[in-house]
């Protein structure tokens, strides 16, 4: 379950979502929040008796990702490497003792 | 709070309604309880100690006791109302950034101070109430971020997901002060 704004961002998207509710949050289902993380916050959202319901703004989505090709790029394990070999070598090091 | 304090306990002055002479009688309960009950006088209801604690003297009433709770609950509201306010909680981040973009959180006070951390990468930075210029860095990509203060909701956007703090499926945890 997640919590988001009532209104989405000027590009259609709506801002990250939070993990707890707040003054003005609409409340997002497990289901409904793969669907929003799946297009990155740009849904479609309308209110009907139960709560909301949800759909994909892929339009916006797909203006959005044309703009931003690399924009998930994702950084460089080379600073989880190093901690390991430190981690192994500090236990040898503890071991040996 | 006084009790009633009769010379002649329970006597009752009858005035029939037909005109015949008045008369005095001594009412006694004879209802057979099974089980007393608890009698309405100044020890049930307002004690002297008990009206000392609200500030009030011998004489004072329930009712002045009710009023006093509620000057009380007011000054308690004022009062913790003025003190630092702390909020704590996460978000997730969607990969999106910029000004059309921007993230935002919403408190039940206002915002002074906002600071950020994540499990995944090292977050520097923090956001300084009203200042609309700051600096945040998540992992190794960091940049300026323009900052808007709208009472209990601050809004923030950079130029790219990671330096916004919201890299995506990435869970960022914050703290605020106000």
């Amino acid at each position: 379950m997640i919590y988001i704004d009532k209104t989405p961002n000027p590009s259609g998207a709506y801002p990250n979502p939070k993990n707890q509710p707040f003054s003005g949050s609409i409340i997002l289902t497990d289901e409904q929040a793969e669907m929003f993380f799946a297009y990155n916050g740009f849904i479609i959202v309308t209110e009907t008796d139960d709560g909301v319901s949800v759909e994909p703004n892929v339009e916006a989505w797909e203006a959005w990702k044309a703009e931003h090709p690399e924009s998930e790029e994702e950084p460089p394990a080379v600073e989880t490497t190093v901690y390991d070999e430190l981690d192994a070598a500090y236990q040898e090091g503890v071991d040996s003792v | 709070m006084q009790d009633r304090v009769p010379v002649n306990p329970g006597r009752v002055l009858v005035t029939p309604e037909n005109g015949g002479a008045a008369y005095y009688a001594t009412l006694t309960r004879a209802d057979n309880p099974t089980q007393e009950g608890t009698p309405l006088n100044k020890d049930s209801l307002l004690k002297d100690a008990t009206a000392a604690l609200f500030g009030l003297g011998a004489n004072a009433v329930p009712d002045d006791a009710l009023s006093a709770i509620k000057t009380l609950i007011d000054g308690a509201n004022a009062n913790a109302n003025a003190k630092a306010k702390i909020a704590t909680g996460s978000y997730t981040g969607t990969g999106t950034y910029g000004k059309s973009n921007p993230n935002s959180l919403t408190f039940g006070f206002v915002p002074k101070f906002v600071a950020f951390s994540s499990t995944r990468y090292t977050v520097h930075g923090y956001l300084l109430n009203p200042g609309t210029r700051a600096y945040l860095s998540g992992n190794a990509t960091g940049g300026d971020q323009t900052v808007t203060w709208n009472n209990k909701t601050v809004s923030w956007y950079s130029s790219d997901a990671q330096a916004q703090l919201n890299f995506t499926n990435t869970e960022y945890y914050y703290i605020a002060i106000g």
